[in-house]
């Protein structure tokens, strides 16, 4: 068994993972990542190979272990394996087939990556902000459970996941619903623009109204790039973002994973699957085991133990708890972090109503082109109607009917066999006869068809009933193991009432906007697995690829996983972060949240280990604090203790200083309050007021030195010689 | 005398309707045309092939307009035939608008259910992403923004004109 240390020890080099660990590395903290799937790629030639030539296009083609219809794979012989589609497809309830272990009633449809740089693999890029009042779900509507913080809470944390992920947004266009920027802000890149399809929702839904609200489409803000970003190329198109963008134009974890190497600070192990999660008698976490394969179905090549003085385990909503509560002991009966007994419990997802139609004769919108969603209605994400039924966003496709109807492979199928699986041959109502087309009839025809392709996918929130006793949970299987041996997840899922409330009003929307709005042929119908009957109505959903819950943060011990930091009530030393941590799903896809709670989780472990605090004396000029600005990493000064006083005839005052007395010229700053705490970066620096709190200006070097605001020169009389007091000031990581 | 290679092409574009000569391009890069026709040969064994190509070359010697051959080699009546000729030629045209290669019976080693993608040139250069006007999934040559304006016409695409044209007048 190998030992293995740093500073700070994270398990999954995914989003989550790869932001924190980027944030500590250059925070000069040491950092080792475990990594349960392989390495990132030094290209993606290899994976997009993959996905060209994979019969089963599914988001889990181009990466490995190989997914496929053709010889079903057995996870009981797979080192890390994961969920897929091929898995819902061959049997979702038949644990020789599925991964997950699943109990139902209704099947979980989403699926995740193991590999470097996680699910971000193929994400679609949306970088929606949840809304305010997605954070206060239980005190404004009566439902769900409230987050211990609220929008204005993540403000510059959003600001810097846009900034890492390169989201391309206009602000005039984000700002509904109450969402609010800083003053002056614009995003990293302009727009993306709209696509035909788009615009035909835009005339055909602007000015109308649903549940009295307006129908509005607003562009995606997306993590892609419109213009050069980061060194990356600009989008070219391909239609492509999940599974996998050719170009990287789209963001992924491998950027920011990539850059914390840079940093010379952080070390990956990958192939390396974290087992357990050991407990110290001082109720810290003492280590985490791990076991390292090199071939996806090998055998074992080592074991050992990761020891931190911190410990993040970022493995989202399934792998997060498996961990956690196969790390059972004599002393943690119920597993790690978990006295609340949340530890897998609120497992959640964005379950999609999915829609689609046909354009009417002769009215175009050109689909197969463009990123895959360029826009969406948004409007509808939170209203009074809250407190009886979930709340959706609409995502407009550009895809045609690939996602419903695996286009254009059916339609092709179709008029080539003389069948019908596509709905079109012939279009309801009629049911036959089914034509056999060939030579330029076969052609025209499929293209007037492809080009008239739309769908809308309507991503509702999900909320259990009773959140204390929800019926959504994972588990560790008692009865199935991977090949290393360790329990796979067992999924208990099903969809309350309410979610499925939202779920008949999407579809009473979709219908509308479809056959009324756009006047066109709605061609939408149950798919399996996913369904269920609601009001005597039948029902599918489609997994978002939304993994959420499952160690939600809270301010009650009793009732939630981890505090607002993300840190875990029972063990001070853990930190759990991804959407694990959200107690309420909202209707934004979660990436950019993830994102931005993960830099204040960056944030609150480098201070935990890297934080300083120095005294300021009154009567000494500019004084040194042995900090190291970056201008990379945001840091804060914060003064938490102390009085001073610049002149005998002055009172005590604290770093704000005294407001009635300005200082002049000769002062450390003239301007600013006689007697404020006053700090500049390296000895030649331009002075900035701290007062009692500020943000270090970024883009400067050298070291912090900090200074009474006072005649520095003696120009007025006894200079600092008469100064009394000293404060306290801790610089901390961060941002205001 | 056409060649084997040349009545696979006349074939294949009598049945899908491309030309041939956007089939197989007097310079191709790519060379889907040979590839195609050694992947298909044991796999709708030799037999068969030689019935489909001979069918081809005596109708287009006789001047039979394409439509009429690909009518003889696939339908039976207004119902799609039976045949192994009909279902191996349903298989080739799936093949050049999908690049997949859908196994049309059991022969040899091969399976009635197989279905395989033949290459990575096979899936980027399939017909169907232009006969919609676009690009294959993942494989676009175009430039940022391209989607929001109308793409070029069908015949443009695939030398075919729509039948209510649509886009760009070329």
């Amino acid at each position: 068994m190998s030992t293995e240390q740093a500073d700070v020890v994270i398990v999954g080099a995914g989003l989550a993972g790869s932001i924190i660990a980027y944030q500590l590395g250059m925070a000069g903290v040491d950092v080792l990542v475990l990594e349960s799937g392989p390495e990132i790629p030094a290209n993606r030639a290899q994976y997009l190979e993959r996905f060209y030539t994979s019969t089963l296009k599914t988001p889990e083609a181009p990466y490995p272990p190989v997914t496929s219809l053709d010889t079903p794979r057995d996870p009981a012989n797979e080192n890390a394996p994961r969920a897929t589609i091929a898995d819902l497809i061959l049997g979702w309830d038949k644990p020789a087939i599925s991964y997950l272990v699943q109990k139902g009633p209704m099947p979980f449809t989403s699926t995740y990556e193991r590999v470097g740089g996680g699910t971000t693999w193929h994400w679609v890029g949306t970088c929606l902000r949840m809304v305010p009042n997605d954070f206060c779900l239980k005190s404004k509507y009566g439902v769900g459970v409230d987050w211990p913080i609220g929008y204005d809470d993540l403000q510059s944390a959003y600001c810097r996941a846009e900034a890492e992920i390169g989201v391309a947004a206009n602000v005039a266009d984000q700002a509904y619903l109450g969402m609010t920027f800083p003053e002056g802000y614009s995003f990293p890149m302009h727009s993306i623009p709209l696509s035909l399809v788009d615009g035909s929702f835009v005339t055909a839904v602007t000015g109308q109204m649903f549940d009295g609200l307006p129908l509005v489409v607003s562009p995606t803000p997306a993590g892609r790039n419109s213009q050069p970003y980061a060194g990356r190329r600009v989008c070219a198109g391909n239609t492509n973002c999940t599974p996998i963008c050719p170009i990287q134009a789209k963001y992924d974890a491998t950027v920011t994973m990539n850059k914390a190497l840079a940093t010379g600070k952080v070390k990956v192990l990958y192939r390396t699957v974290a087992s357990k999660v050991t407990v110290g008698a001082d109720s810290n976490i003492n280590g985490i085991e791990f076991i390292q394969y090199q071939l996806g179905d090998g055998p074992v090549t080592g074991t050992g133990v990761a020891i931190g003085q911190r410990y993040v385990i970022a493995a989202h909503a399934i792998e997060t708890p498996k961990l956690l509560l196969n790390s059972v002991s004599a002393a943690w009966p119920k597993g790690v972090a978990n006295s609340s007994g949340q530890v897998g419990r609120s497992l959640a997802d964005h379950p999609i109503y999915l829609a689609w139609g046909l354009m009417p004769e002769g009215k175009a919108v050109f689909p197969y082109r463009g990123p895959l969603s360029t826009a969406g209605i948004e409007s509808l994400r939170d209203g009074d109607f809250r407190s009886s039924r979930a709340a959706w966003r609409i995502e407009i496709g550009n895809e045609g009917w690939n996602w419903p109807a695996t286009d254009p492979y059916t339609t092709v199928a179709d008029f080539i066999d003389g069948a019908n699986h596509s709905q079109t041959n012939p279009l309801p109502p009629a049911l036959k006869p089914q034509q056999v087309l060939y030579g330029t009839a076969l052609v025209q025809k499929l293209n007037d068809l492809f080009i008239r392709q739309f769908r809308i996918a309507f991503l509702v929130e999900q909320v259990e009933d009773d959140p204390d006793h929800p019926t959504c949970y994972i588990v560790p299987s008692t009865e199935y193991k991977d090949r290393l041996g360790i329990p796979r997840p067992e999924i208990h899922y099903d969809l309350s009432k309410y979610t499925k409330e939202g779920f008949k009003q999407a579809k009473k929307l979709a219908t509308h906007i479809i056959t009324e709005l756009l006047g066109a042929v709605e061609l939408t119908k149950p798919l399996t697995p996913g369904t269920f009957t609601y009001d005597n109505e039948p029902y599918s959903f489609q997994g978002a690829g939304h993994l959420m819950g499952t160690y939600r943060m809270g301010d009650d011990p009793t009732k939630s996983v981890v505090d607002k930091y993300q840190r875990s009530w029972d063990h001070k030393n853990l930190f759990l972060v991804g959407d694990g941590v959200f107690p309420s799903t909202g209707t934004s896809n979660p990436s950019l949240t993830i994102a931005a709670l993960s830099f204040q989780a960056g944030d609150t472990l480098a201070n935990d280990l890297k934080a300083a605090t120095v005294e300021v004396l009154a009567n000494l000029p500019w004084q040194g604090t042995g900090v190291q600005i970056n201008g990379l990493v945001p840091r804060l000064a914060r003064c938490v203790l102390g009085l001073w006083c610049a002149s005998p005839e002055g009172n005590w005052v604290d770093g704000k200083g005294n407001p009635n007395y300005i200082a002049k010229f000769g002062y450390t700053l003239m301007g600013a309050a006689e007697g404020a705490l006053i700090g500049r970066v390296g000895d030649f620096g331009i002075p900035f007021l701290i007062g009692d709190l500020a943000q270090i200006p970024a883009g400067q070097q050298g070291e912090l030195q900090l200074c009474i605001n006072d005649d520095l020169l003696g120009l007025y009389g006894a200079g600092l010689k008469d100064n009394l007091g000293a404060l306290t000031v801790r610089v901390e990581f961060g941002t205001l | 005398m056409s060649s084997d290679l040349q009545n696979f092409i006349g074939l294949s574009s009598a049945l899908t309707g491309i030309p041939a000569d956007r089939l197989a391009p007097a310079i191709d890069q790519v060379g889907l045309p040979p590839i195609f026709l050694e992947f298909i040969t044991p796999r709708i064994t030799p037999d068969v092939l030689n019935a489909l190509l001979t069918q081809y070359a005596t109708m287009a010697a006789d001047l039979e307009p394409p439509d009429r051959i690909a009518q003889a080699v696939l339908m039976d009546g207004a119902q799609p035939a039976t045949t192994q000729t009909a279902r191996a030629a349903r298989s080739i045209m799936k093949l050049w608008l999908l690049g997949v290669w859908y196994q049309p019976y059991a022969t040899g080693s091969y399976k009635s259910t197989d279905s395989m993608v033949v290459s990575d040139q096979a899936y980027i250069n399939s017909w169907a992403w232009k006969i919609a006007q676009a690009h294959p999934m993942g494989y676009s040559e175009m430039f940022f923004g391209y989607w929001n304006t109308t793409p070029p016409s069908l015949e443009d695409y695939t030398g075919v004109p729509a039948s209510g044209q649509q886009g760009a007048l070329s």
